[in-house]
């Protein structure tokens, strides 16, 4: 008997050895309600206080520091309070109310306002990075920028207490100006100003980009032993330019031409250096022939409408009336021709007649780039 | 019985009974504060142990994917423990209890790190002035981020308790023992509010992308990840299991959580990428993937192998594992000819099936990089076409082989080798979270918001559209989607169940849908037989499985409700 007394008093010591330890003395109690911890530290006005602890079943108010008492707040699951800080609010112990029952939480917290420090850089562009320094700044939901341009905190590219940091949006109105600064308490912070740099519009290119698949059938460069001036009118009143700081040679119209030839094509699919033309294109269907026009400030580009593409003696297109808008920044544009427009599908051969470009142009009018790409 | 045995079984039952429920609340606090607070590194590894309660199943039933206890496969492993999802024996008793062990324990490491918060940056102060060892900026600039980060975690922890059990303990502090065994289960609407306020409270303080941070570690949380689980959550708060009166404001709700993952995604440089690279050593790489879980270092890659769980059996090392099932390839849809749109179970819904007939030509190509069928070569490095026919190479009757009549090509790396003479064992990635399912969920969420597939509600997108995207991939480029609205559901849910394949959402849709009745009651398969002509014929199938509707939600174990009684059990368990 002994022996199992003996045994017994083993597993039991056993027992004591394996149960759960308990090491947060003072707030075990299950029985009634008590403040684990409050959180964060530093609360702004508008900021969620959390407060942990046990039994929150009968809890009525919440006197948060400043003895501001608070009837609307949030429980949540088994052990969680969650109050809005209001304005007025000071450093020191939150407290629970259940019926005459007062529970002061262990820690202190403390009121803080977000303060702002500096910002910089002094001068920006956009989609670079403003940073502004601070203090209590974790909890800002909005910067407005100049131009009362809004960006919201999800926005921002970074958030910390002791900084902000921003992405200079497209859109921004040059010149100096502040940054406004908005608080969880709809305050408004104001940084020294800076300079921002008027934006840069850049358009989009309206000439479409010459690729690896592109098959060139004219650019009036020089090719190996080609000469580009070959490539001249068989009409007359044009010209080849050759501009040297845009390193580019296009045609030119010296003179209005009347259903003339614009440019002949003939020469360049012969000189193998730099050549891309093969002499037939299969499925004509899945390509777009494409040249590029300009048209000078003073030139009246509705003019420019009377052009028939020609390819291998198949002149059935003409360019209708809306081929060609005035283009008032005098700027290169792309024009843009598919094969089906023209009613040309499967093999197309080059080599069977004369390929080029006809018809009407204005003086001043420029053509480059005469071109077969994939749609 | 005696003395001695009286004595001994007393003495268990009371320590039985002084244990503390497992809610895992009170072992994180026995290593040393002081030690840990005093060193940056062992803060962060604080961190790292909550990360590292982020579970990801490439097989996490001993090769065995939930996948396979779902209609999306069926594990060949016959004695494997996924097969307790459907066969009986899962209980209170025997209650795959993982998913409750596991995130309780994050959730309790989760709540000790965020009690000390104010502790974190006394381990820097060594560092202040110190600019030589660590710069003490960049430091706190990393620490600044964890209360976040653990927030976010211990959110997502209470996501997977919530879609597992319904209600559950929701406990934002650490723990005495006496206090978890008082826990009672909070309602789930209540959870779910949780996570989302959690999410809505952190995710601006957590950066866009962690390109210009200092300190860099893979997949740490960011903005976007936030934005994803809240999102997530949203949705599965609308669905059937948790909304039963059908509160379409719910759905509304979940619509614009959803839809603003999407228009975050380009901020966040996430965006669409190719459906191949969803799988692979490299997919976490992919542009599209949000938030991925690798499955650790090199070393364990070969034991932690989805192609050895998953390449054919008759491959050396290889063990057959999860196949997908013909309900799966039931739900591809042809991408041209003159079935388009149509799935492959509605045109070829005959009993047997010829393979002379060519009945996968045509098929959503997302198909051939999700499912091994007869024929194809599969792994490349062992350059022989796979057989499934009765008596093949890759075939039953070899034990493990498939009874499906396919084998698993997702998620497996192209150039992984399993030989015992050339292994190359390659690191996976588990996807957490990805742009396409977030396309997905909205598309559901805005039908539901509106009733119609072709309604864009106050989002600008319509569900057909969110969905065209998702199919409109560069190696997928599958027909436009234009379920009218009497068929949108049903598309959807084929549709979703293709796109996820594999990817751990089939197991939770289809409890969110309370389909199961539908889904998992039966599987479909093929039995392939090769005739004398050399002919091979498919013959249709099906595996009895059964579903019960306690099945939405698992059992809480019966040890935790022995510790507490205050845990009441789920319905029905």
């Amino acid at each position: 008997m002994k022996k199992i007394q003996s045994i017994f008093m083993l597993l039991l010591l056993l027992i004591t050895l394996f149960a759960c330890d308990d090491d947060n003395e003072g707030i075990s109690s299950v029985d009634g309600t008590s403040i684990e911890k409050v959180y964060p530290e530093k609360v702004v006005t508008g900021q969620e206080i959390i407060i942990t602890g046990n039994h929150f079943e009968d809890v009525n108010q919440v006197i948060l520091p400043g003895n501001i008492t608070v009837a609307n707040f949030k429980k949540v699951g088994f052990n969680r309070i969650t109050v809005v800080a209001p304005e007025g609010m000071t450093d020191g112990f939150v407290i629970l109310k259940a019926g005459d029952i007062e529970i002061e939480a262990p820690n202190e917290i403390r009121a803080v306002v977000p303060e702002y420090i500096r910002v910089f850089p002094e001068e920006v562009a956009v989609d670079e990075v403003i940073t502004v320094k601070g203090e209590n700044l974790i909890e800002i939901q909005q910067v407005i920028l100049p131009g009362n341009m809004a960006i919201n905190a999800l926005n921002f590219k970074r958030k910390s207490d002791t900084e902000l940091q921003i992405i200079v949006p497209s859109g921004i109105t040059g010149g100096m100006g502040s940054l406004k600064i908005i608080t969880l308490a709809d305050t408004e912070l104001i940084t020294d100003e800076i300079f921002f740099k008027e934006e840069e519009i850049v358009l989009p290119s309206l000439v479409d980009p010459i690729t690896e698949n592109t098959i060139i059938l004219l650019d009036f460069e020089q090719h190996g032993d080609h000469n580009g001036d070959w490539d001249n009118s068989w009409g007359g009143n044009t010209e080849i330019v050759h501009d040297d700081e845009a390193g580019n040679t296009y045609l030119r119209m010296t003179g209005d031409a009347t259903g003339n030839w614009l440019l002949n094509c003939n020469h360049q699919g012969n000189i193998g250096d730099g050549a891309t033309w093969p002499w037939t294109i299969d499925n004509a269907e899945n390509y777009v022939v494409k040249f590029d026009v300009l048209i000078p400030f003073d030139v009246d580009g509705a003019a420019f409408k009377g052009i028939q593409v020609v390819l291998g003696d198949q002149w059935n297109y003409w360019g209708g009336d809306d081929l060609l808008a005035e283009t008032p920044k005098g700027e290169w544009v792309t024009i843009r021709i598919p094969f089906t427009q023209w009613g040309t599908t499967g093999s197309l051969d080059f080599s069977a007649g004369t390929n080029g470009l006809s018809g009407s142009a204005p003086q001043g009018l420029a053509i480059d780039n005469l071109r077969i790409d994939p749609l | 019985m005696n003395f001695k045995l009286k004595y001994i079984f007393t003495a268990c039952c009371l320590a039985l009974l002084t244990s503390c429920v497992d809610l895992d609340y009170s072992e994180v606090t026995t290593a040393d504060k002081e030690y840990i607070y005093s060193s940056p590194t062992r803060v962060s590894g604080l961190v790292s142990n909550v990360y590292a309660h982020v579970r990801y199943d490439l097989g996490q039933f001993d090769g065995a994917m939930k996948a396979s206890a779902t209609d999306e496969s069926d594990f060949t492993n016959s004695i494997s423990e996924i097969h307790t999802f459907y066969n009986g024996s899962w209980s209170p008793i025997n209650p795959m209890e993982e998913t409750w062990r596991n995130n309780y324990s994050g959730i309790a490491q989760a709540n000790n790190f965020l009690e000390e918060i104010d502790r974190i940056y006394e381990s820097l102060e060594e560092y202040r002035y110190n600019v030589t060892v660590s710069p003490y900026e960049d430091l706190r600039k990393q620490f600044e981020l964890y209360e976040y980060e653990v927030r976010f975690l211990r959110a997502y922890f209470y996501f997977e308790l919530v879609r597992t059990y319904g209600d559950v303990p929701l406990v934002t502090k650490v723990m005495t023992n006496a206090e978890a065994n008082e826990l009672t289960r909070t309602p789930s609407s209540e959870v779910f509010n949780f996570i989302v306020d959690e999410c809505d409270a952190i995710a601006d303080k957590l950066p866009i992308t962690y390109e210009d941070e200092p300190n860099q570690q893979f997949n740490r949380v960011n903005r976007i990840t936030v934005l994803s689980l809240k999102a997530r959550t949203l949705l599965y708060k609308a669905s059937p299991l948790f909304n039963p009166t059908d509160d379409v404001t719910l759905w509304e709700d979940a619509a614009r959580a959803n839809k603003m993952v999407i228009d975050f995604a380009s901020i966040s440089g996430v965006e669409l990428g190719k459906y191949s690279d969803l799988s692979g050593a490299s997919s976490y790489a992919n542009q599209e993937m949000i938030w991925v879980r690798g499955t650790g270092t090199p070393a364990e890659f070969r034991y932690n192998s989805v192609e050895q769980f998953n390449f054919p059996i008759g491959v050396e090392n290889a063990e057959g594992g999860n196949c997908p099932t013909q309900s799966l390839v039931d739900a591809y849809e042809f991408k041209s000819g003159p079935d388009a749109g149509k799935t492959f179970g509605e045109v070829w819904s005959a009993n047997t099936i010829n393979l002379s007939d060519n009945p996968y030509d045509g098929l959503d190509p997302r198909f051939g990089k999700t499912i091994v069928k007869n024929g194809d070569v599969w792994p490349t490095y062992v350059g022989v076409a796979v057989e499934t026919f009765e008596g093949g190479e890759n075939a039953s009757p070899i034990y493990r082989a498939t009874r499906t009549g396919y084998y698993l090509r997702k998620l497996s790396d192209l150039n992984a080798n399993i030989s015992t003479n050339n292994p190359s064992p390659q690191r996976h990635n588990f996807i957490l979270f990805r742009l396409g399912e977030f396309y997905l969920n909205y598309a559901e969420a805005i039908f539901h918001t509106t009733g119609s597939a072709n309604a864009t509600g106050d989002f600008g997108m319509t569900a057909n559209e969110a969905i065209n995207v998702i199919r409109g991939r560069s190696d997928v480029e599958m027909p436009d989607f234009n379920g009218n609205d009497g068929e949108f559901l049903v598309r959807y849910m084929n549709e979703r169940m293709v796109e996820l394949a594999f990817e751990d959402h089939r197991f939770w849709d289809v409890r969110r849908w309370k389909k199961g009745a539908e889904f998992f009651n039966t599987i479909k398969i093929v039995n392939l037989d090769k005739g004398i002509d050399q002919s091979i014929v498919m013959t249709r199938d099906e595996i009895n499985r059964g579903w019960d509707e306690k099945y939405n939600f698992f059992p809480i174990p019966f040890s935790e409700i022995q510790k507490n009684p205050k845990l009441q059990q789920n319905p029905g368990w």
